[in-house]
Formats: C-alpha cells, sequence, structure tokens
C-alpha cells in the first residue's frame, strides 16, 4: 500500500501548483495568436470574395505573402496545397465564391 | 531528565537547513513565475490592442477606421480602404501610439511615417483592397508602447 506522509504530500501539491502556474504563463504569451491568424485568414477570404475574377495562381500567391514562414495549406476545390509542412495548432477558415471552393488552415 | 547538550542537534540542524533551502526554491520560482506572468500579461496587452485597433481600422469607416461606406448599399465594406485616410492617420491612446503604416502594394511599397516616440513595437498584418486602384495590398500597421 502506498503510503504518502503529510511532509510528501505537501512537497507534491507543491510541485503540481508550480507545474500549473508555468502552463498558466505559457497559456497567457499563446493568447491571441489565434485570434490573429482567423483575422487574418477572414481578411484574404473577403478581399478575394469583393474581386470580380481571380484565379488559382492568384489565390495561392496572396496565401503565401500574407503567410510567409508559417506552417499552412491552402485547399482549392478539393486540391490541396501545403507549404513549409504541417504542424502545431490549425487555425481554419473556409468560404464559397466565385466557383471556388476555399479552406485555408495556418498553423501557429 | 536527559540533556541532550547542544539546543540545535545535528539532525535538528539538517532539517533546518533542508526547509530553508526549500523555501529559498520556492520564493525563487514563484518569483521568476511571477516575473514571466507580468512580461507575457504586458506583452499580450500590446499584441491585444495592437490586433483590435487594427481590426478597428479595417473594419470600421468612422473615428480610427480607414474602411470605404458605401452610401447607396448605406453600409461599411469591411477591408476595402481609402488609401487617402491613411495619409492623414493618427492614434495615440496613453501609452499606445501608431509609429508607422506600410502598404505593401504589388510593385510599390509604400511607408507612411506617423511617429517619431521610441517604443516596444509589434508589427500587426491585415490584407485589404485598396478602393482607389482595386488593388490588393498587405496593410503593416507598427504598433507601439512607450
Amino acid at each position: 500500500m502506498l503510503y504518502y506522509s503529510l511532509e510528501a504530500l505537501i512537497a507534491l501539491l507543491l510541485v503540481v501548483s508550480l507545474v500549473l502556474m508555468q502552463q498558466q504563463s505559457s497559456f497567457d504569451k499563446k493568447g491571441f495568436s489565434s485570434i490573429y491568424l482567423f483575422q487574418q485568414e477572414n481578411d484574404l477570404l473577403k478581399v478575394w470574395g469583393l474581386l470580380e475574377s481571380i484565379d488559382e495562381k492568384e489565390l495561392v500567391n496572396d496565401f503565401n505573402k500574407m503567410f510567409a514562414e508559417r506552417n499552412k495549406s491552402i485547399s482549392i476545390n478539393g486540391r490541396a496545397f501545403s507549404f513549409e509542412g504541417v504542424g502545431g495548432k490549425p487555425v481554419k477558415s473556409n468560404a464559397s465564391f466565385n466557383g471556388f471552393e476555399i479552406e485555408l488552415i495556418v498553423y501557429h | 531528565m536527559r540533556n541532550n547538550g547542544f539546543v540545535f542537534s545535528m539532525d535538528l540542524m539538517l532539517a533546518g537547513m533542508i526547509a530553508f533551502a526549500g523555501i529559498l526554491f520556492i520564493l525563487y520560482f514563484s518569483s521568476h513565475s511571477v516575473n514571466e506572468s507580468m512580461n507575457a500579461f504586458n506583452e499580450s496587452s500590446l499584441e491585444k490592442q495592437g490586433i483590435y485597433l487594427a481590426d478597428l481600422m479595417v473594419k470600421t469607416s468612422q473615428g480610427n477606421g480607414v474602411a470605404f461606406f458605401d452610401e447607396e448599399k448605406k453600409r461599411v465594406e469591411e477591408n476595402l480602404v481609402l488609401e487617402e485616410k491613411l495619409e492623414g492617420f493618427g492614434f495615440k491612446k496613453g501609452k499606445y501610439f501608431v509609429k508607422s503604416i506600410r502598404l505593401m502594394k504589388e510593385n510599390s511599397p509604400k511607408e507612411i511615417a506617423l511617429s517619431d516616440e521610441e517604443g516596444n513595437c509589434i508589427f500587426i498584418k491585415r490584407f485589404v483592397l485598396l478602393k482607389e486602384s482595386m488593388q490588393k495590398a498587405v496593410l503593416g500597421v507598427e504598433f507601439c508602447e512607450k
């Protein structure tokens, strides 16, 4: 049978509280990143929707320009293009316009 | 009665040293965590204010907004930006201010310097369409804290 003395229990509680404090501060650092990426993805979709005509190449170029140096992928009518690999926490947006079905995924 | 001689026996001294070292360690670790949390909070405040302002700029036409207001439709066209409004843009609220605005258009990037003040700055990027030329551009806002 496991036996935790009072000291051991206090020590365990201390360790757990310190670990939780660390997790809290790392959460604070990541706080607004996903909202910001989501806003940027929506910017692209809105601007593309405002244009009378746009081609696939332009969609991919704009996406690359906006999210340079990030892991990302864009899917246009079911065809997926991935850049700089895939990894991290994904932020997804999608829209349909001018005959395009688009899904954007940016990782952070 | 048994006489132990010295009040602080070796055993008690060791226990005391361990407890003292433990308290020091906890105090050091706590202050380190508090400092880290404070830094994260300050950074996130700057980030939060910057993200909020940039969003306000591209989505509204009043105050700090630079979006186009369509009189016919009686609505703001989000992300459709008036370049002339950027020229006269200015933002300063408390310790926060906008140092410069960069408009990264195809082949013709443009920088509008708005303040000479120095501070801790972040760069917020938003994708917009310019109303006059119907040209796509990345709007960069250099948002700072004194």
